[in-house]
């Protein structure tokens, strides 16, 4: 069933066009917008995850294109097609779903079956085809049980074959991983990049796990409160966070809250509220550049330098002394305690010694490792 | 007796404990009185309680009585109607409660089963009163008209019970494989709530069988379901041949009902894991 569309997995590479467009999609439940003026283009071929956290609408969002919902106001396109008015069984997509909803009465082979018997295939082919799906997810020896004799990892398998089979436009993935154990969603990931490879289809998920969207999409679209905070690929979103919601919300970060204090299109100078001087180099991010008014800097724990003594000019520090180790495996976290009263994270760089508990420590950062964000929240 | 405190363990000793002898208690006087029942419809004496020897002339003579043979068919005829209007409604009655919303819904899910609360005689008097006011003539039918009150109450109970538990996206997910909603309906909705339907239908066909009252009231002249015959016959004196009959009703009821159990109790394993 491998398909042979040549697909774009490069940010700026050639546009070979958008499987599904949303234009400004409301979506209103007994008068709360779930789905707040949502635009997204999704490219044809492309892993694109809808990424946010509980309750943003990005499984909403999910459900408008699957047509489970019909949006308040705004417009749905499948290849330039409008979907609004097409029910939810003639639209080229397939979903899987995080409870899977497999067919309790049905066996492995004719949960899979299920679409093509609809589409009066012939026996033969749908043999076949269903035979191809398992071989896909490797469950052929598990073609004759029900869903209840399998375990929840391959339950998902029969999931993604039940809707991979009918050959979707698009698939649609509804949080696929989240039911499964940590060891299983990491095994499974692969897969679905495999996957996705292989059948060069496109793939929508949605998501709450950051780690999971930025390690397996092309791009993604960070979801808040029913509209979409920022859109890119994943090393946009994390290194050039437009929001405070996108920074806080994808990696770990510490924020400082600050004022503009002057501006110039290469250099921002902000002084926080303790009064101490910061310098950040302003990055486009498409919006207004900032000028002035209350910030909030973001700099992630791993570009932070840790150092005995205070930096020469032109860097950001801060000072402090060394509050919490956090072993993370690969890693080793710190914990700073600032004179200032705050707190900050510092990844300590490998061979780094662990320094004694009453040593003052410095923080030291370069301007351009550091955002300013406007401090909306 | 005092509640004992939370954390204290529970150590019971092995022996028999007043629990025990309580619970023998209780299901003595539920159903010794059966056993007697039971005991005296093998006993050769025609009508009286010494024990004149084992028969089972009792079973052969009712077998061979064209009136009882008659009102078991009426019986049958009611509890098979009555239930098979009632799986329909039942279900339907079932599926919308649980998968649309509508003005009112509250109200009509609590009216629903008021019939599981209302007395029997409450029942039957007021499906007779009515019958007599619109003036729609006592028959076979109305009998099957009254007992599809409680007997939907059953099944509607029970199907709602199993959609509750039902993964609400299944219809979703036929619908997204390409079932057109009513193909959605009898393809997934219907075969996931079949066990439940079925046992629904066996519990309101054992109620229907059993129902006395009701259909006295609301039977015309000529019908005469089988509790009805057993009732008129014992009115005169208690004979050993409807002693014989009611172990049989009761021994069918009882296969019955564990038949239902058993249907619905494999269907909600089958479901316990997704």
């Amino acid at each position: 069933m491998a398909q042979t569309v040549p697909h774009n997995y490069s940010e700026t590479g050639l546009n070979l066009g958008f499987d599904i467009e949303l234009r400004k999609v409301f979506k209103v439940f007994n008068g709360e917008a779930a789905v707040r003026g949502v635009d997204l283009n999704i490219r044809r071929g492309e892993f694109f995850s809808i990424l946010g956290p509980s309750g943003c609408g990005k499984t909403t969002t999910l459900r408008l294109i699957a047509g489970f919902e019909l949006p308040t106001a705004g417009d749905i396109l499948l290849r330039g097609q409008s979907m609004v008015d097409v029910p939810p069984y003639r639209r080229p997509v397939n979903t899987v779903f995080q409870s899977y909803a497999l067919f309790n009465h049905l066996t492995v082979e004719e949960n899979i079956a299920f679409g093509l018997r609809l589409k009066k295939m012939g026996r033969g082919d749908i043999q076949n085809q269903v035979r191809e799906a398992l071989r896909l997810v490797k469950m052929e020896e598990w073609a004759k049980r029900l869903p209840a004799q399998l375990s929840g990892g391959q339950q998902q398998r029969v999931a993604l074959a039940r809707a991979l089979v009918n050959r979707p436009t698009v698939l649609l993935l509804d949080e696929p991983l989240g039911a499964l154990d940590l060891k299983l969603r990491k095994a499974m990931q692969m897969e679905l990049k495999t996957l996705h490879r292989e059948l060069g289809l496109t793939f929508v998920m949605v998501t709450h796990d950051q780690e999971e969207a930025l390690s397996l999409s092309d791009r993604i679209a960070v979801m808040n409160r029913g509209r979409v905070e920022q859109m890119g690929s994943p090393s946009q979103i994390y290194d050039r966070p437009h929001t405070r919601f996108v920074a806080e919300f994808i990696g770990d970060t510490n924020l400082i809250t600050g004022k503009i204090e002057g501006a110039h299109p290469t250099m921002l100078w902000i002084t926080s509220a303790e009064g101490r001087q910061f310098k950040v180099i302003p990055v486009d991010t498409g919006n207004k550049p900032l000028t002035s008014g209350a910030v909030v800097i973001s700099v992630r724990p791993e570009k932070i330098h840790l150092q005995y003594e205070p930096p020469a000019d032109g860097l950001n520090y801060v000072e402090g002394y060394l509050k919490n180790l956090l072993y993370l495996g690969t890693h080793v976290n710190c914990q700073l305690q600032l004179t200032s009263g705050e707190t900050l994270v510092v990844q300590l760089p490998h061979g780094f010694e662990i320094p004694p508990p009453d040593t003052r420590l410095y923080a030291v950062w370069r301007p351009e490792d550091s955002l300013a964000l406007p401090n909306d929240s | 007796m005092a509640a004992l405190p939370e954390s204290q363990p529970i150590d019971r000793p092995k022996h028999f404990v007043w629990q025990m002898w309580f619970s023998v208690l209780m299901f003595g006087f539920m159903y010794l009185p059966i056993f007697v029942l039971g005991f005296y419809s093998f006993n050769d004496a025609p009508n009286s309680a010494t024990w004149a020897g084992f028969t089972l002339r009792w079973y052969s003579k009712f077998f061979q009585d064209d009136r009882i043979l008659n009102a078991l068919f009426d019986s049958l005829k009611v509890a098979f109607s009555a239930v098979a209007i009632s799986a329909v409604l039942g279900t339907l009655m079932a599926v919308g409660l649980a998968r649309y919303r509508f003005p009112g819904k509250r109200l009509y899910q609590n009216v629903t089963y008021l019939p599981l609360i209302i007395p029997d005689i409450a029942i039957a008097v007021s499906t007779l009163v009515f019958l007599a006011a619109v003036s729609i003539p006592l028959s076979l039918g109305t009998i099957v008209a009254a007992h599809v009150v409680f007997c939907l109450a059953y099944v509607a109970l029970i199907v709602s019970t199993r959609i509750g538990n039902l993964n609400p996206y299944l219809e979703e997910a036929a619908l997204d494989l390409g079932a057109n909603p009513f193909q959605a309906f009898i393809l997934v909705l219907l075969p996931e709530l079949a066990p439940a339907i079925i046992s629904g239908c066996l519990l309101a066909f054992v109620l229907s069988m059993d129902d006395f009252l009701i259909a006295s009231f609301t039977a015309g002249g000529g019908t005469n379901t089988l509790p009805m015959e057993i009732f008129s016959r014992l009115r005169t004196q208690v004979k050993p041949d409807m002693n014989a009959l009611s172990v049989v009703l009761m021994v069918a009821s009882g296969v019955v009902a564990i038949v239902s159990e058993t249907i619905r109790y494999r269907g909600e394993q089958k479901r316990i894991r997704h």
